[in-house]
């Protein structure tokens, strides 16, 4: 699978690590179920997914990625903050 | 022996150069240009191995990879490759070779006796018999194992060199044929970058064996060599194709220097692919059609007009297709008698062919092959009529079969196709990929060159795709006497196949797997479509419906030193240094692995000196006067910005806003869910930036974790981080006398313990080189943590010797250090296993103190359940036999004995030294309710492993020096 | 006082000489050493360029080039983050002079990575072997810079320095210098390489 850095160019999914869901949010507030959330609970699609990975072995950039979990598929890769939907 | 013919005419072997070589412990010679299966051929070795299971004589049928036969043991000893396919073997001078599976000799297999009891050896025996008595199977398994197999592989390591290499490209063609030779000219005219790959390592293809192609080829193959941008790769085997544009590839190497590899597993990463494979011939399903002398016709058409060898005089012709004509026309130029059996009704070609004098019977079929270890005769039926004719040549051809692997691998599934007579792909263009050639159907000449010049526009040849090699199915012969094989290398035969549906398994994959048809190193290539034609026949459906097995990667077995590259032994891993380490090795120093670092475990005093003997004198050394220890391995992290403080802050528990400069502060770092993450000292260097210090095990972890802080979750921060752990050689200095040691090495600073005390930080020189000292202590003992430059390491780590040696200043290693440590009840990573909280180690008063806003584990370390105090919680245990040392992992129980009846276990030890101050073993552990509920009470430490036991007492985990008065002093 | 000396990551294993096959032109290893090297992080571009221009003539290339003069080399080796290569040993502290902590920060990491210059026809087949990216003569130009891992565990910084002389500087993190030189140099057999002098800056 080959990933784009949006710094370096594309490369081997192994020069990145993994680091999971891209939507979920540290909360600002003391709300118990927004921490339950964000610390314990995770959606697993079947499909397209929005995830973050570090180019740990290129430039250390972190980078929302959307693939489907399916077929591996990369659609998109871009730096956090640049999707304002994120 | 009489050597056959030789065609002086062939145009794949310079007859002015000859070979030798031996097969079975015989001379024989050759010439370069052949294959080892054409010298045998030419020499009229006709028997060449036996097969899997009915040790049946064997001989070459094919010239090329599909070859399931000739499978021979190249070389010996060190270098002994087994399983190997002659055909694909390049003639070399002292070429050594020996058939397999078969003893006493080839000639007289004892094994061959398994083919008279074939009736009841049928597919799926295994689990028939061999059933009772249960116990037995391991007895039985033995033998069968060693029935089992083609080859031996050797015992001895391999001397050769494996190596592995990246390469780009715009098309990755795949197979050098006229498609493949058109496509990738046509490709380089329009500035592609082209790699194009051939599994021989003479290209051509099929052209290679027509003289009709020749001087076309050669003109080619030199338009190729001449164009920068095309890179040719023969003898290079494109095994798979996976995600992504990415493509395995091993290519063989012979005459290099040195230095050069015996093969190069190439990662192709190529935007686009054409496949130009091939097809392969398919075999006739007749009785003995394996007898040596056998083998299909275009094999024969080989090894006559390029390898130059006429195996026979009297050649029969089986076949149910047009492609074997112009294959009569060859043999009957060099005075063969050729007979051609056709199964089919009367057509133009045959009568063409009848004008040039050679026999064809249609309507007609082989029955039979007949012979002693090789084909004397053939029995050919005809309108109800049977007749013998003799016969020492016997050419079949059952149809072709597109070669589709790559396609498969990358989700294309191929269907049968009923007008083709064969397998076809749906479509012969994806996102990333064209077919062409007569892998996608297209038979003639002029056409697989227009196919391949299409691809290059991007255009998919579907409109070539032609009926013209006219083919009538003819599957198995029904008539037949003696043994029809399908499969030939796994030794699968028709009537296993027809057993396979009675006994219910009908699905495809399960033929596949009760037979083992298609399962053998040859992956069925001259089996599987016969095969599904008469499954499907079997189960009276079509072939559609039956479908087709998976192809998976690698097309052809990839020696697994190929993928291993040079990370073999000294290579196998990388090492990771400290500045200091040169100095270990050559001081005594026991290196130790830990993670990717080596690091020095102890120094021996003398060769006798044994770790248990050595750990203990060190520290006893520390203890008393001074020692230094190497810690450059610990994770350094450089925090920096206007905003360091504040995500220094948020990171740690405990406070770091009333940090100063110039001063060290120890952190907890807890994880989101409340649970401890990782400890450390964290300095202020100057007003904004700080170096934390982390375990050496989780410095990468907490490193990324910083990241995703910085990057994801606050960006709005002014902060950068950045490891530095390879800047800075590390070295503690530690015992009563550290800090007489410390004043010598310093030029110029004052190191009093007011002007540097507990947790303060300087930067000054040492012999002229910055230095950092923190005055920080893992053993408890006064001590310093000294940072200098990586480079000086090992001249500062010397200088403290020598400048020390007045005080008996000696190293000791990670083996002391950690013992040290648990002597002082200080935790490490065997605490902090991840189920442990600031509450469980004792640090409670650090969450009580927080009033941040905000930190890391803000929310969930608050919890109720934390406050539970049936919590397991730290304490020390001291053995009450002080010659018994405790085990790690050793489960905490009040009862001395366990019985059937089970209890829960009251927790466990996490970390064990023997104490010399104390004279005592010692442990910690974490027990539920913690020192409150069991200060001074027996428990015992069970390790129902080792059936060990450990009475102990339950004592604070700080055994020495609670107060830290020596810290202070 | 005396004044203690430093040692390269290399120094036991950097044995002049030619090594490995001899039919073809050997690349050219060496270790250069003694150079200053600074890591730059940067909060405001725009204050920063001003300080670069002022101080060493340079300014901050963009993600994956380099900027060189005589005496330096700034190179882009991450998200707002800098590597600073010169043979001028007082680069940092002019530079910090000038630059007020909130546009950025720099810190002396000399020591983190040991810096090996290759040579030659084949420099570009050798680090294919370790190196899964486009490295032709189209792909990687004279001025880019290549953050990557050789053979996925050998963490570095690949600089293109020349069209003309297919030279490149390879910054890998010092702790496995040693490793990647025994890599580098087992890579380098089969097309011939000989070991030259160190170079000493500063």
């Amino acid at each position: 699978m080959k990933i784009k850095c949006p710094y370096c160019g594309v490369r081997d999914q192994g020069e990145f690590s993994y680091e999971g869901d891209a939507t979920i949010k540290r909360p600002q507030t003391d709300d118990a179920d927004a921490w339950r959330e964000y610390v314990y609970s995770r959606n697993n699609p079947r499909g397209p997914h929005k995830e973050l990975w570090s180019h740990i072995a290129g430039c250390r950039a972190w980078i929302v990625v959307e693939r489907n979990t399916l077929t591996h598929e990369v659609y998109n890769s871009y730096l956090p903050g640049e999707n304002k939907d994120d | 022996m009489t050597e056959a013919k030789r065609n002086p005419n062939a145009t794949g072997v310079n007859f002015d150069k000859s070979i030798r070589f031996s097969f079975d412990g015989k001379t024989y010679s050759g010439y370069e240009g052949d294959t080892l299966a054409s010298a045998l051929l030419a020499n009229n070795v006709k028997l060449i191995g036996r097969s899997f299971k009915y040790h049946r004589p064997r001989g070459v049928i094919s010239a090329g990879s599909e070859e399931p036969n000739a499978i021979v043991e190249l070389g010996s000893g060190a270098r002994l490759e087994p399983n190997t396919r002659a055909t694909m073997i390049d003639l070399f001078d002292g070429l050594q070779a020996s058939s397999q599976n078969r003893w006493p000799s080839l000639k007289f297999d004892i094994s061959s006796v398994n083919n008279l009891f074939s009736k009841f050896l049928v597919a799926g025996f295994y689990y028939k018999t061999f059933m009772w008595p249960a116990k037995a199977w391991m007895f039985y398994e033995s033998i069968i194992r060693k029935a089992a197999g083609l080859g031996k592989a050797t015992r001895e390591f391999d001397p050769d060199r494996y190596d592995r290499v990246n390469a780009f490209c715009d098309v990755l063609v795949v197979g050098a044929g006229p498609a493949g030779i058109s496509a990738a000219l046509a490709l380089a005219e329009q500035g592609k970058k082209v790699i194009i790959a051939d599994e021989h390592s003479r290209l051509g293809g099929m052209a290679r064996f027509d003289p009709e192609q020749t001087q076309w080829l050669d003109e080619q193959l030199q338009k190729l060599d001449q164009l920068d941008d095309v890179i040719v790769m023969p003898a290079t085997t494109v095994f798979g194709a996976y995600d992504d544009g990415a493509y395995g590839a091993v290519e063989q190497l012979r005459n290099s220097n040195n230095f050069s590899p015996r093969l190069r597993y190439w990662r192709i990463t190529a935007a686009k692919a054409v496949y130009a494979t091939g097809a392969l011939e398919r075999p006739l399903v007749f009785g003995n059609n394996d007898l040596p002398g056998v083998m299909l016709a275009y094999a024969l058409k080989a090894y006559v007009n390029y390898y130059g060898v006429i195996p026979g005089q009297n050649i029969t012709i089986f076949a149910n297709n047009d492609s074997v004509y112009s294959l009569a026309k060859d043999l009957d130029q060099l005075e063969c008698n050729v007979t051609i059996v056709d199964s089919r009704a009367e057509h133009e070609l045959a009568e063409k062919v009848r004008q040039l004098g050679v026999q064809v019977y249609c309507n007609a079929m082989v029955i039979d092959a007949r012979g002693w270890q090789r084909v004397e005769k053939v029995v050919i039926q005809q309108q109800g009529l049977e007749f013998d004719q003799s016969c020492d040549i016997l050419a079949m051809s059952g149809g072709w079969t597109p070669t589709l692997h790559l396609q498969s691998h990358r989700g294309s599934k191929p269907s049968f196709d009923d007008e083709l007579v064969t397998l076809n792909l749906s479509t012969l263009k994806t996102d990333y990929s064209i077919t062409i050639g007569s892998a996608a159907g297209i038979w003639l000449h002029q056409d697989c060159i227009r196919s391949g010049e299409m691809a290059a526009d991007d255009e998919s040849a579907e409109a070539l795709t032609s009926n013209s090699n006219r083919t009538e199915a003819l599957w198995y012969v029904p008539q037949s006497n003696y043994k029809q094989v399908v499969d030939y290398q796994n030794d699968v035969a028709l009537p296993d196949i027809q057993l396979a549906e009675r006994e219910g398994f009908r699905s495809v994959e399960h033929t596949k797997r009760y037979t083992t048809l298609g399962m053998a190193t040859d992956q069925g290539k001259t089996a599987n479509v016969n095969a599904l034609a008469i499954l499907a026949e079997a189960r009276g459906c079509s072939m559609q419906e039956v479908g087709t097995t998976t192809f998976r990667p690698p097309y052809t077995p990839v020696a697994i030193g190929a993928f291993t590259g040079r990370s073999v032994g000294y290579h196998f891993t990388p090492v990771r240094r400290t500045g200091i380490h040169h100095w270990h090795e050559l001081n005594g120093g026991i290196m130790l692995n830990v993670g990717q670092w080596q690091r020095p475990h102890y120094y021996p005093m003398s060769p006798t000196e044994t770790l248990g003997q050595a750990y203990v004198r060190e520290m006893k050394h520390v203890r008393s006067k001074v020692g230094i220890v190497d810690v450059s391995t610990l994770g350094k992290i450089c925090i920096q910005g206007p905003d360091a403080g504040e995500l220094v802050n948020r990171v740690y528990l405990n406070r770091f806003d009333t940090l100063k400069v110039g001063k060290v502060r120890y952190g907890v770092m807890l994880r989101e869910d409340g649970f401890v993450y990782d400890d450390g000292t964290t300095t202020r260097i100057a007003e904004n930036e700080y170096l934390m210090t982390t375990t050496t095990a989780n410095a990468a972890s907490v490193m990324l974790f910083l990241e995703y802080l910085t990057q994801i979750v606050w960006p709005e921060l002014k902060v950068h981080v950045f490891s530095v752990t390879d800047q800075w050689a590390g070295i503690a200095l530690a015992g009563p006398d550290s800090r007489k040691v410390l004043e010598q090495v310093v030029d110029q600073a004052d190191v009093s313990n007011e002007a540097l005390p507990f947790m303060g930080y300087l930067q000054t020189t040492i012999g002229g080189v910055d230095a950092r000292i923190y005055r920080i202590s893992f053993s408890g003992e006064l001590a310093y943590e000294v940072n200098v430059p990586a480079d000086y390491g090992e001249s500062v780590w010397q200088y403290f010797l020598d400048k020390g040696r007045e005080f008996d200043l000696k190293p000791y290693g990670t083996e002391s250090m950690g013992a040290l440590r648990i002597e002082k009840g200080h935790v490490v990573g065997a605490e902090l296993d991840g189920r442990t909280t600031v509450q469980d180690i004792g640090f409670g008063k650090m969450l009580e103190n927080c009033k941040k806003p905000i930190f890391i584990g803000q929310h969930y370390a608050r919890r109720e359940a934390f406050d539970d105090t049936d919590r397991p919680q730290l304490v020390g245990l001291v053995a009450t036999d002080k010659t018994k040392a405790f085990k790690n992992g050793a489960q905490l129980l009040a009862q001395a004995e366990i019985t059937l009846t089970p209890v829960d276990s009251l927790g466990h030890v996490t970390s064990m030294t023997y104490s010399p101050e104390l004279d005592e073993n010692l442990a910690l552990a974490f027990i539920v309710g913690g020192l409150e509920r069991w200060r001074d009470k027996t428990v015992y430490a069970h390790y129902p492993v080792r059936d060990q036991v450990v009475e102990a007492r339950v004592v604070s985990p700080h055994f020495l020096d609670p107060q830290g008065e020596r810290l202070h002093g | 006082m005396d004044n203690l000396q430093p040692k390269s990551a290399l120094y036991t294993d950097y044995k002049l000489g030619v090594h490995g096959a001899e039919d073809k032109n050997p690349i050219l290893l060496q270790e250069r050493q003694g150079l200053n090297m600074l890591n730059l992080v940067v909060f405001d571009d725009g204050a920063v360029n001003t300080v670069l221009q002022n101080t060493v003539n340079l300014s901050l290339p963009s993600p994956s080039q380099s900027l060189s003069n005589e005496q330096s080399t700034i190179m882009w080796i991450g998200p707002n983050r800098y590597l600073i290569v010169s043979i001028n040993l007082e680069i940092l502290k002019t530079i910090a002079d000038q630059l007020e902590d909130q546009y950025g920060a720099l810190q002396d990491l000399s020591c983190a990575r040991t810096v090996i210059r290759i040579q030659g026809e084949f420099c570009r087949q050798i680090m294919a072997k370790g190196l899964n990216l486009p490295l032709d003569q189209d792909s990687f130009v004279a001025g880019q810079v290549v953050l990557s891992s050789f053979d996925h565990h050998y963490p570095a910084i690949v600089h293109n320095l020349s069209d003309e002389r297919e030279t490149f500087d390879i910054y890998v993190t010092r702790s496995f210098a040693l490793s990647f030189w025994h890599w580098l140099c087992d890579s380098s057999l089969e097309y011939g390489y000989e070991i030259i002098e160190s170079e000493l800056n500063g």
